[in-house]
């Protein structure tokens, strides 16, 4: 036995197919025959189908103009612009809800990860209905019920938005905040602001060796910021500047709009190369005007109705004295106004027990009369001495009410006088809320100009405007612009429409209940002997937690949280559902429009890898400095 | 000093008389739900002294010594470290825990600091001592459990018997007033428990109070002031390691020495 084993030496021939080193390599060469081949067929079948079907595989089309009408955009879009910058577009939106997500998420998440933790048994089973509910339904339909159950249908009419603290409003439309601009001071700022950056890195730097040397723990970042506030803070004030010379405003209270910018030409008029200023605040002073509007029946239950009417929102402290008033005095007979929410909305009614007011007895009364109501009857809201501070948009213009003047309303009587009497809407609010596009108004501003030098009697036709005073203003680096309602959509401040609300509540309500399971796995999964030590060398209740416990948990909870990460930005993707324009939604449509499918495909994919990559490069970086240092 | 009783009361293990009362425990009683873990446990121990808890498992030993810095909650009786009594006040329960150091039988090192750090946390954090400070006591209790030279490393880096004796640094660098060991040595390997062992009949011998449960009846009998022998929640016997290893009074005391002597 010994001798054959001996003879069955290393240098023996193994038979190919039994030798382990050449199978491997021979399952790897088929393998990838195999591969290549099905590219190779893959690739031709679509390139013979794309020249049968004449559908373009190319990306020539992301160059011409896509005139797709994109309602919200965090970069300067217009219908004009190319199918690439809708695409851009496109992304940043996506962006956009995936980064803020991810942080409210996240928030969110350790909130009810340490909840489920709680020794409060109330919190804890909130916590645990919470994550089960959430985590077994799926997300396409809490998007649909965020968006069609909730924000669309429960929340009230732009015209009535719900006044939120810090100026911000809520309405079907969405919800509008405050926010903070850099004014066309900003770039004297800029200087102050760098000195600042520069001076926190150094002296962190310099605290930061101190304090390893030095006797104290303490947080290194402290002190500078501190510095970097007082620097930033005594540049602030030096940094402002007086207005750009030659900065006018031009406003057109017919339509409501106007735009501050710096006149090269002294025409008193904004051309497409003179400067706009952007976020710049702008006092406008309405000594008198008038909204107008007509009643709209609103079925209220079964067989009642409300003859409602709505005006743009205005604060009670914008104006020195506001009433509404029927247009058409003779015709309005015997009806009085009830305000809902003064002066900008309220009903139309008749006071059938003469109590003076509008209470049950008219309620009652409306019954009888479901079917006409009061239907289309125009009213004034005539303000008095309104003053109000606004903040232009990106593109420097700004929005005010549809302020008309005695003459404009008498001129306008004349025609309505009939319609009105009748009781039908010949005016339909829609105009008379100017439905602003913008195409529409551009080709209409040429015309205006001309109208200045051209007939002077069809200038003299035309009844006086609003006599309104707009004011640029000088300002800081910074400045706050808060939201205003001048028409049928929010101006200024930062602007989060309801689909993107919808949006972003469903991926962080959905992405919260599986980080909260992550997070509380992670700390359960460390060791209850370090809480035990820990405790036991006298260190208290959040000391162990920051210490000992989360520093350790960190480390298993990072991994499945970058993956929950790159899970809500690819399951942002569901906006289509929900008339968000995201990326993917873009995409879709440029694909239609187009043709393009297979490049937009390619496209898509590759944004989301490219999105994708980037996060989970950034996150891996992150984790590799949390990893524990041993062995 | 022995004392004897029926197999159905606890006996008292007062310290002996003259020493000053640094732990004074009186009439503990614990449960878990309906287990009655801990019965009528009476046990003082005077400044200095080494008590060795020894008994089967089960039979309470640990569960007594973390009552005494509340990492157990107790239901009756009064526990009393250096004149403070153990009640749900919060300020209480640090006070005696900045006073008790522990050394647990799974070392409970801080895997994601070195053993620097480690031993310097809850000085600097709790006791609020410089950092200089700390560390300059760290290195003379790292120096007298005999490793000095680990002192950068993390405990994963660590054999089982270093682990310890940096647990052992740990807990005595707080200066504590008295050294609880749960079974130091039974997570250990063999080769490596005589080093923690010497590390703990060199702090005996400097005085420190110790209450010591282990398994380690060598440990008992060389160093040990008063060894206690405990049974089904009760105190069964207390004696001298001379007294109890060559003529034990119980019945129960007798036959659990019988199977592991």
């Amino acid at each position: 036995m010994a001798t054959r084993m001996r003879a069955r030496g290393p240098q023996e021939r193994i038979p190919f197919y039994r030798n382990v080193k050449l199978l491997g390599v021979l399952a790897q060469l088929i393998f990838l025959g195999a591969l290549l081949t099905g590219i190779l067929v893959l690739y031709l079948n679509v390139t013979s189908a794309l020249e049968r079907s004449r559908i373009p595989a190319n990306f020539a089309f992301l160059g011409s103009r896509a005139g797709i009408p994109i309602g919200e955009s965090l970069i300067r879009y217009s219908t004009s612009d190319t199918y690439a910058r809708a695409i851009l577009v496109g992304i940043l939106n996506t962006l956009r809800v995936a980064l803020v997500g991810v942080v409210l998420a996240t928030l969110l998440g350790i909130l009810v990860g340490v909840m489920r933790l709680s020794k409060n048994w109330l919190l804890r089973q909130v916590a645990l209905v919470y994550i089960e509910t959430i985590r077994n339904t799926p997300l396409a339909v809490q998007l649909v019920f965020w968006f069609y159950a909730v924000l669309v249908p429960l929340p009230p009419l732009i015209s009535n938005p719900v006044e939120l603290p810090l100026g911000s409003y809520f309405s079907q439309v969405g919800l509008a905040l405050p926010w903070l601009y850099p004014s066309y001071s900003f770039s004297a700022w800029l200087p102050w602001l760098g000195v600042a950056l520069a001076l926190f890195v150094a002296l962190y730097l310099v605290r930061r060796r101190q304090l390893r040397r030095s006797e104290r723990p303490g947080v290194a970042w402290l002190l500078p910021l501190v510095v970097v506030a007082v620097v930033a803070g005594v540049g602030y004030p030096l940094s402002s500047r007086a207005l750009p010379p030659g900065t006018v405003t031009d406003f057109s209270s017919d339509r409501g709009r106007g735009s501050v910018f710096v006149d090269a030409n002294g025409d008193g008029a904004h051309s497409g190369d003179e400067r706009a200023l952007p976020y710049a605040r702008v006092r406008t002073q309405v000594p008198e005007g008038t909204l107008v509007d007509n009643t709209e029946n609103i079925v209220e239950s079964r067989r009642r109705v409300q003859s409602t009417f709505r005006f743009p929102a205005l604060k009670e402290r914008e104006f020195a004295q506001a009433e509404v008033t029927f247009a058409n005095p003779d015709a309005a007979q015997g009806l009085s106004v009830h305000y809902l929410n003064f002066p900008s909305s309220g009903l139309v009614y008749r006071d059938r027990n003469d109590s003076g007011a509008y209470d049950e007895g008219e309620e009652r009364n409306l019954e009888s009369e479901t079917q006409g109501g009061f239907n289309g009857v125009p009213v004034h809201l005539t303000v008095r001495d309104f003053e109000r501070t606004v903040t232009t948009d990106r593109t420097g213009q700004f929005r005010l009410p549809l302020f008309q003047s005695e003459a404009q309303l008498t001129e306008a009587a004349a025609p309505a006088e009939e319609g009105a009497a009748g009781g039908g809407d010949t005016t339909s609010p829609a105009d008379l809320f100017g439905g602003g596009d913008e195409e529409e108004e551009d080709t209409t501003s040429p015309a205006d100009l001309f109208g200045g030098g051209g007939s002077e009697d069809e200038a003299a036709d035309e009844p006086a405007p609003v006599d309104a005073t707009v004011t640029p203003l000088a300002s800081g680096p910074l400045v706050a612009s808060f939201p205003t309602v001048p028409l049928t959509s929010y101006e200024g401040g930062v602007q989060l429409s309801a689909p993107f609300l919808a949006l972003l509540l469903g991926l962080v309500i959905y992405t919260a209940s599986f980080i909260a399971e992550i997070v509380r796995g992670g700390i359960q999964a460390v060791n209850k002997g370090q809480r035990e030590a820990s405790k036991s060398l006298g260190l208290s209740d959040g000391q162990t937690f920051r210490l000992v416990i989360f520093p350790q948990a960190l480390r298993i909870i990072l991994p499945p949280l970058i993956s929950q990460y790159l899970n809500l930005t690819k399951n942002s993707s569901l906006a289509l559902l929900i008339t968000f324009v995201d990326f993917f939604a873009i995409g879709r449509i440029v694909g239609n429009q187009t043709g393009a499918t297979v490049p937009i495909i390619v496209i898509i994919i590759g944004g989301y890898l490219l999105v994708s990559f980037t996060f989970s490069f950034i996150l891996n970086v992150v984790n590799a400095r949390f990893a524990l240092v041993e062995r | 000093m022995t004392v004897t009783a029926t197999a159905s009361t606890s006996v008292r293990a007062d310290a002996p008389h003259g020493g000053q009362k640094i732990i004074e425990i009186e009439d503990l009683n614990k449960w878990f739900g309906e287990f009655h873990v801990l019965r009528d446990i009476t046990l003082s121990v005077n400044k200095a002294e080494v008590v060795v808890v020894i008994g089967p498992s089960g039979s309470g030993k640990s569960t007594l010594i973390r009552c005494i810095n509340r990492l157990e909650e107790h239901q009756q009786g009064r526990i009393v470290v250096d004149g403070v009594q153990l009640t749900d006040d919060v300020k209480k329960i640090d006070q005696i825990r900045r006073e008790t150091g522990m050394v647990f039988q799974q070392f409970n090192l801080f895997p994601h600091l070195t053993v620097m750090e480690n031993i310097t946390l809850a000085p600097i954090r709790v006791r609020r001592w410089k950092r200089s400070k700390a560390e300059e006591r760290a290195r003379y209790f790292l120096e007298k459990v005999g490793i000095p030279e680990q002192a950068n490393k993390y405990p994963g880096q660590l054999s089982g018997g270093q682990q310890q004796r940096v647990a052992i640094a740990r807990a005595l660098t707080m200066e504590p007033k008295v050294m609880l060991f749960d079974e130091p040595t039974s997570a250990l390997d063999p080769e490596v428990i005589g080093e923690v062992l010497e590390v703990m009949v060199n702090l005996a011998r400097e005085g420190i109070t110790m209450i010591v449960v282990t398994h380690e009846m060598g440990f008992a009998r060389e160093v040990g002031d008063r060894v206690v022998f405990m049974d089904r929640g009760q105190i069964v016997e207390v004696g001298t390691p001379e007294h109890f290893f060559t003529n034990p009074q119980e019945e129960r005391t007798k036959s659990f020495l019988s199977k592991i002597l």
